[in-house]
């Protein structure tokens, strides 16, 4: 006989009301799956469900030569390109020639350019984060003026390379092509516009109530939290700690440049904003000083099998007709060598780990994102906040699902 | 005398009694690589590439390694291949090597696997210094199968030494000196008729010499290796299909030292364009005749009812007769099949030729002796065959045998009974008839004195005496070791069809067998006439161009490289040695089977249970000697001993299907020069 006097005496556990913060979602920068469990409107836990973005880009990576393999860097990150095809030549550039000891560097004309589009990189980064995570956080308009100046950084890669975004441009040994004529004067002119639409956004935003009723005490991170979560970037420069790449560990060249690191107290949401908007200024700096130390020369090396001959020595020359054959078909191969190498990405540091056998294809390629790391503390930061400022969270750490997922 | 020496400042050292070897040997042998073009190892020493210089202490220039022997003058020398000097000499050389080369690499077949690309990339400049005219020199004839153009050639010699001194025909020279220098036939319109011709292919470092048939069909590195066997003569010389798709792209030897070292016939190099052409012309489900020219189709369980009606009806008498290339398993299930329907009717098509053969003992099939070894051997005598015919790579090694240094004595080390032809100056003809063969065992020839002379003579014996006479190779070893000193393993019987051997293992024969029967199965066998008495065809194979319409039943069934369980087959040639092979599928059909799967189902139906696929592992043979019963027979003396083979291209419908091959094969028979319109303007094709 059922007992129905326990029916009724049952007590009622409550539970957490879980929301699906789904895949497919304006405020979500890609494909994101959260698991939000909330207590009414406070966050209790945050789970991030990723993977759905995977194209397998390292297993691919492996069963291609060096060459092919450049093309993957240009779609992790995909609204800052030209930085991890940096960070791969460089990879490559410093296994090949440790490896068989060759004292050679790239030439002076090579790094220049390779720093003037890293920094106009930079800026279409900073761009993106900033003015996508204020049309989340419900300011619409600095998104519409920004994107056009986007368009003009883009015009500027594709008369480089030929593509807008995924320029395959710089490779081992160098850059792909000469710049064309006229581009410096055409970025100069770019560069001094753009300091007066960069006052009109500030303009809108850095002394505004609402703005800073969203962001300041939104996601406080300290230092030590920082560190021991793997945050790096603009996250960890807000806290207070020195570490910039550029300055702690430079290559091609970064320390003959003037700049200044930005550095901030309080680690909140407005801190991370201000310190991105004033890093814009610093690389519109290095971008002037980058067209200034331009002089004519080579723009990528020579006579070395990682980069391939010239076109018109090809039909005339038969070793260069040789040489071009056996570099597309083949490869150069690389002796057993392992190599990490890192770069400041404008989320903050990206690492390419590379291990050659004697082929010439990559044993494995690792690729460390920071995207990756910083969606990982999304849990920590969102704890005792309300569902909204999840949105404010997922735009200050600046993921882009790309890099997350590869 | 023990001689020692550096290499790098590695020390090393060498016994000249027991073998002798150059610089370049030596630094192979220690592991240090020197880039060459000239110097092969089956072939003597050219030195004109100047690649290979080395550094010796004290010599004003740099020596040519592949020519320097070790011997007594170079004790205590050092060598070095690594200083400053040899690299800018190899500089230079690749440098004067690529001044007159085309820039053909896009169109050129030989890009990928090219030794002037590959020496380039390691030794040379990256950039050349030469912006004049080049020199060209015109697109050589050299028949349907080898592609000559000929400004890629960079001299090495390679071609021309092969076919004089491996192939033994001289078609090739070098004509001219310095600038002008070319390879070539010194004569217009004269083709390379010789059947080893396609290893110039290999041989060739640059793309001057390449397969026409292969021509802009595909990259080496797109293809794969699936192992295979020549299965045309009995040797079995391992090959490798050229795979990509599931189609065959082209074929190579695989390195055995014993048997073939680098070489394979054109036969097998070229023909598998067959297997493109049989796909199209096949059938590929059960068939039967209803008119001339009229086939019905069939499903398998109909088509094996109407089988089982003809074999099991008491009036009919079943001949089977089983192709040359079925492996043991299929040879041991129709046997078995057979037997169960209470017959013992069953052959294969090499086997018809032989009036009686006692398979009771290994020795009459089998040899222990490869011919590795000739050169120990300073006579042979060839009974009634023609090794050029019938297994040209066996041919290759009588070149080795010791022919002396006599000059006194016109000593003539090659005796030929049987069809006439000649061995340059060092054969004697002895007779085309049995009669000439008796007079040698009653010592009534003058050879014979020469035969007791030598040390150790060599007696090769072919399918022609066999077949015309039915003495066995014992009773022949025992006549021979009797009236001379030959010993019984130097006596070799050269035997025609890839499963022969295997196939009297199992007990597959008998004798006189073209008396009789009425019904024919023919499991994948063409290369016979059917007998007047036939009147009912059942085919079990791939394609039939002899039968003329005659089959009233055809069961389709799949090729002998993938006709097998498991991943690879072995078979078993006539010296005892296995050849492995893997599997490659190339039928498509769905209604295609394979032979050892219908033997089962047929076995299953006589039994009405399932049967358990026994395998019996292939072991290594053994082969002894033992001596002859005494028994008496009648020989007719007067049979002329003809050559079986009459068309050395038309043994095989594979061939026969191969166009290229084909057009070759009677251009070369009856010497008639050019096919109209192609080479006669001599464009590239």
């Amino acid at each position: 006989m059922i007992n129905i006097s326990k029916i009724f005496e049952e007590v009622k556990v409550m539970k957490n009301f879980t929301l699906n913060f789904g895949p497919q979602h304006p405020a979500a920068h890609g494909v994101l799956r959260l698991i939000v469990e909330l207590e009414s409107e406070n966050v209790v836990r945050v789970e991030p469900h990723i993977g759905l973005l995977h194209r397998g880009t390292e297993k691919l990576i492996e069963g291609k030569t060096y060459t092919q393999a450049l093309p993957y860097f240009d779609r992790l990150d995909y609204v800052s390109m030209n930085v991890q095809e940096h960070a791969y030549s460089l990879a490559v550039e410093r296994l090949y020639l440790d490896s068989l000891d060759i004292e050679l560097e790239i030439p002076q004309r090579a790094k220049v350019i390779r720093v003037l589009f890293s920094e106009i990189t930079r800026v279409l980064n900073h761009i993106m984060a900033t003015t996508t995570h204020a049309m989340d956080v419900g300011a619409l308009t600095p998104f519409l003026w920004a994107f056009e100046e986007r368009e003009k950084l883009m015009e500027f890669y594709e008369r480089v390379s030929g593509a807008r975004m995924h320029a395959a441009y710089i490779r081992p040994g160098g850059v792909a092509f000469d710049l064309p004529m006229n581009i410096s004067e055409d970025i100069y002119k770019f560069v001094i516009q753009y300091r007066k639409r960069l006052e009109e956004i500030e303009d809108m935003l850095v002394n505004n109530r609402i703005w800073k009723q969203r962001l300041v005490d939104i996601g406080i991170v300290s230092a030590e939290e920082a560190l021991n979560y793997g945050f790096t970037g603009p996250l960890l420069r807000g806290a207070g700690l020195v570490y910039d790449i550029r300055k702690n560990y430079p290559y091609d060249d970064y320390e003959k440049y003037d700049f200044k690191l930005i550095i901030g107290e309080e680690n909140n949401s407005y801190t991370r904003f201000i310190i991105r908007m004033k890093e814009m200024y610093q690389s519109l700096s290095i971008i002037e000083q980058a067209l200034n130390n331009l002089r004519p020369g080579l723009i990528k090396l020579e006579g070395v099998n990682i980069t391939a001959p010239d076109r018109a020595f090809v039909k005339k020359d038969m070793e260069s007709c040789i040489n071009h054959f056996k570099f597309f078909s083949e490869g150069f191969i690389i002796p057993a060598n392992e190599n990490y190498t890192i770069v400041e990405a404008p989320k903050g540091e990206f690492g390419i780990y590379l291990k050659a056998n004697d082929t010439a294809k990559p044993y494995r390629c690792r690729i460390k994102a920071p995207g990756f790391l910083h969606l990982q503390g999304l849990n920590m930061m969102s704890k005792d906040h309300l569902l909204a400022d999840v949105v404010t969270l997922i735009g200050t750490q600046d993921i882009v699902f790309g890099e997350v997922d590869r | 005398m023990i001689i020692r020496f550096k290499i790098n400042e590695i020390e090393c050292e060498v016994n000249e009694e027991k073998e002798e070897m150059t610089i370049l040997q030596a630094c192979t042998a220690n592991g240090i690589e020197i880039p060459r073009f000239c110097y092969h190892e089956k072939l003597t020493i050219a030195g004109n590439c100047r690649m290979c210089l080395v550094y010796v202490t004290n010599e004003e220039k740099l020596l040519a390694a592949c020519g320097i022997p070790l011997d007594e003058n170079f004790d205590d020398e050092s060598i070095e291949t690594e200083i400053d000097e040899i690299l800018k000499a190899r500089e230079g050389v690749m440098e004067f090597l690529l001044i007159n080369h085309p820039l053909d690499c896009p169109i050129c077949d030989q890009g990928g696997e090219c030794d002037l690309q590959e020496q380039t990339l390691a030794y040379g400049l990256d950039t050349g210094r030469f912006y004049i005219k080049k020199r060209a020199v015109e697109i050589k004839a050299f028949g349907r199968l080898i592609k000559g153009i000929m400004t890629r050639c960079i001299h090495c010699t390679r071609c021309v030494r092969f076919l004089t001194e491996i192939a033994g025909v001289n078609e090739l020279g070098v004509l001219g000196r310095g600038y002008n220098m070319e390879i070539g036939t010194y004569k217009k319109d004269v083709l390379i008729e010789s059947e080893l011709s396609g290893n110039i292919i290999d041989l060739c470092p640059v793309g001057a010499l390449t397969s026409a048939v292969y021509a802009y069909k595909g990259r080496p590195w797109e293809l794969k290796n699936v192992k295979g066997i020549d299965i045309f003569d009995s040797v079995l010389t391992p090959i490798n299909y050229q795979v990509k798709g599931g189609e065959i792209f082209r074929i190579l030897p695989r390195i055995n030292d014993r048997l073939n070292e680098e070489w394979i016939t054109d036969k097998v190099r070229f023909h598998y364009e067959s297997y493109k052409v049989i796909e199209k012309l096949r059938k590929e489900t059960p068939s039967y005749k209803i008119q001339e020219n009229k086939y019905m189709e069939l499903s398998w369980k109909t088509a094996l009812k109407i089988v089982f009606k003809v074999l099991l009806n008491k009036q009919n008498k079943v001949d089977v007769i089983i192709g040359s290339k079925i492996n043991t398993t299929n040879l041991r299930i129709y046997k078995e099949l057979m037997n169960r329907l209470g017959s013992k009717n069953y052959i294969t098509e090499n086997g018809l030729l032989y009036k009686k053969f006692n398979y009771d003992f290994r020795e009459n099939y089998l040899n222990s002796n490869d011919l590795y070894t000739v050169d120990k051997n300073d006579l042979v005598l060839l009974c009634g065959v023609n090794l050029r015919l019938e297994s040209p790579l066996l041919n290759i090694k009588l070149r080795n045998i010791n022919f002396g240094d006599d000059e006194i004595e016109t000593v003539k080390k090659i005796g030929i009974i049987g069809n006439k032809f000649e061995w340059k100056d060092e054969s004697e003809y002895l007779g085309s008839t049995v009669n000439s063969m008796l007079k040698l065992f009653e010592g009534r020839l003058q050879y014979c004195q020469q035969i007791k002379k030598s040390k150790l003579p060599l007696v090769i014996i072919g399918t022609s005496l066999l077949t015309r006479v039915s003495l066995t190779i014992q009773e022949i070893r025992a006549a021979l070791t009797k009236v001379s000193n030959v010993k019984p393993e130097n006596v070799v019987v050269i035997t025609q069809g890839a499963n022969f051997g295997m196939a009297l293992e199992e007990g597959v024969f008998k004798e006189n067998f073209s008396k009789g029967g009425n019904v024919l199965y023919s499991i994948d066998s063409n290369e016979f006439k059917i007998s007047e008495n036939i009147n009912y065809v059942i085919y079990q194979g791939i394609i039939n161009d002899t039968f003329e319409n005659k089959i009233d039943l055809y069961l389709p069934s799949k090729h002998y490289f993938e006709d097998f369980d498991g991943e690879r087959e072995v078979y078993i040639n006539m010296f005892g040695q296995r050849s492995e092979m893997e599997k490659l599928k190339i039928s498509k059909g769905n209604k295609i089977k394979e032979n050892s799967m219908i033997g089962y189902i047929q076995l299953m139906y006589l039994n009405n249970k399932e049967i358990k696929r026994k395998e019996k592992e292939q072991k290594e043979m053994e082969i002894r000697y033992r001596e002859a019963p005494e028994r008496k027979i009648k020989i007719n003396k007067n049979i002329t001993i003809n050559n079986i083979i009459e068309n050395y291209y038309m043994t095989d419908i594979n061939i026969r299907l191969s166009k290229n091959l084909m057009i070759t094969g009677q251009n070369r028979k009856e010497k008639k020069i050019i096919e109209a319109g192609i080479w006669k303007n001599k464009k590239c094709i």
